[in-house]
């Protein structure tokens, strides 16, 4: 009985990381190749997702995880720029563990504003809007923190999100191009009172 | 002094017991070493005073699992005043007592399910900050929840003199082995989605772009065909992975193949940990469950001896 209990659990398991990893793959698709996606199988897809329990389970069972690393494509480097009067402030990390989770969290904020000017709809553009407004959040506080670990005192402070775009395989084979360029995303001015 | 220790009992003759055991070992210690990692920063990553404020990082959390906000919101009702480093301090405690315990399977059930929650909480409360590596850690800490972990060379045995019914592992293997098989597949499946990875641009922009976290830089390899072959390598390795490490004759080179490719995100990535984790993932799974019926009666033979271990261990 416990064996055939086990056996039905690790179906509906097994079934739920594929369907899961099956829909990301599709979506990641149709948004790399700009086609837009199957309503009728995201509405399936975001129904299944959406009840609270099969959400939780995939939570706390880390089914919800998508396995496509590093793909279709490999995004572009994240840099977080933070000056106050023309002192660049950097992060200091006392691990590199550290400092591999920051790179993620520059990732994460960037891919949070990333393509958002492509929105047409009001609902969209609201949306965007928020995402905006969030991040100026996150980059007014990393940058207070930064300022505090560079013990500075400062009125002023730029801070920018960019992806650095560095010369691609063919542009260094080719063009002998090997310097590289930043791609600004998001900025933020802000005074400290 | 003679140390009288009871050998581990396996249920089934053969090794099938033992990569249940390697498994709850190794993730429990890489899940406390990864953490132990984050230590010397951890203020700057879980408190108010840290890079990001909580309270910012919870306003777009998906409130799923609890974070830490959460949970000290909960407490401020029933203990007022409660202070949110204290909340925070109790959960980096836990977690650290939890996988230890889980590592010499003591109380194992309750502590991977201790060890899963907390991870979960720790991990949610800084989502901003997690990666891969954290997924990974949560899918076999659920592994351990609801795999028979405790049933092999675990403190549990000792402490209750159990007896371990013949249990039969097979289940809980395929288990495992379907999820890998799936994980590279996808991985490798998405990867020849995207045309850079077919033209080795995309191999190209992951150790050139991510080489400030990586140890080796090989841009000098850039008018040769190394990294149009080493995308095409990548890819055939992951989208073939479930084939060619199901055929017994292939199952070591597939096994090789897919540590030498972790080494390589290692040194060339630099995600120590991400690797790490799936290296353990890939042993339990297709390694240790076939060594060698020699291999582990040779062992068993040693370990069975109550004289010989007091004696090795220098009584």
């Amino acid at each position: 009985m416990k064996k055939k209990l086990f056996s039905l659990f690790a179906f509906f398991h097994i079934a739920f990381i594929v369907s899961t990893n099956l829909f990301n793959t599709y979506s990641i698709y149709c948004e790399d190749n700009q086609i837009s996606i199957n309503k009728t199988s995201k509405k399936i897809y975001s129904g299944i997702c959406s009840n609270p329990f099969v959400a939780s389970y995939a939570r706390f069972s880390g089914a919800e995880a998508g396995y496509g690393f590093f793909a279709p494509n490999v995004k572009s480097t994240s840099v977080f720029i933070s000056k106050s009067n023309d002192t660049e402030l950097y992060p200091q990390f006392n691990s590199y563990e550290t400092s591999v989770r920051y790179s993620g969290l520059i990732s994460t904020l960037i891919g949070y504003v990333d393509g958002l000017g492509k929105c047409t709809t009001p609902a969209e553009k609201k949306i965007a809007d928020m995402r905006m407004h969030f991040n100026e959040l996150v980059m007014k506080n990393l940058s207070v923190k930064l300022l505090n670990l560079h013990n500075l005192i400062a009125d002023s402070v730029y801070a920018s999100l960019n992806y650095v775009k560095f010369p691609s395989l063919s542009e260094s084979r080719h063009k002998h191009i090997t310097a590289q360029s930043f791609f600004k995303i998001q900025e933020v001015k802000f005074t400290i009172k | 002094m003679k140390i009288k220790l009871t050998a581990p009992n396996f249920a089934e003759k053969n090794n099938a017991g033992l990569w249940l055991c390697f498994f709850r070992i190794s993730v429990a210690l890489f899940a406390l070493l990864h953490f132990l990692s984050i230590q010397p920063d951890f203020n700057n990553l879980f408190l108010y005073s840290g890079y990001i404020q909580p309270d910012i990082m919870d306003a777009v959390h998906d409130g799923l699992s609890p974070t830490i906000v959460d949970i000290h919101k909960l407490l401020l009702h029933y203990i007022p005043g409660v202070a949110y480093d204290s909340v925070v301090f109790l959960f980096r405690l836990s977690y650290i007592i939890v996988l230890i315990t889980l590592a010499f399977g003591l109380f194992t059930r309750a502590s991977a399910i201790l060890a899963l929650l907390c991870q979960l909480v720790l991990m949610q409360s800084i989502h901003f900050f997690q990666y891969g590596a954290d997924c990974f850690t949560t899918i076999l800490l659920f592994y351990c929840v609801i795999f028979p972990a405790g049933r092999v060379c675990s403190a549990d045995n000792l402490i209750f003199k159990r007896t371990e019914k013949a249990l039969k592992y097979t289940s809980f293997l395929r288990l495992l082995q379907i999820h890998i098989c799936i994980v590279y597949f996808i991985g490798g499946f998405d990867k020849i989605l995207g045309a850079n990875w077919r033209n080795g641009e995309s191999f190209w922009k992951a150790v050139t772009n991510h080489n400030i976290l990586g140890i080796i830089d090989i841009s000098f390899l850039k008018n040769t065909a190394f990294f149009f072959v080493a995308g095409w390598i990548t890819i055939i390795i992951e989208m073939l992975y479930p084939v060619f490490i199901n055929i017994r004759k292939t199952r070591n080179m597939w096994l090789v193949l897919t540590v030498v490719m972790h080494i390589g995100i290692i040194l060339f990535l630099g995600l120590f940990f991400f690797s790490s984790i799936m290296i353990i993932f890939n042993l339990s799974a297709y390694y240790i469950p076939y060594l060698k019926q020699k291999k582990i009666k040779a062992t068993e033979n040693i370990s069975a001896d109550p004289l010989v271990i007091g004696n090795m261990l220098g009584a």
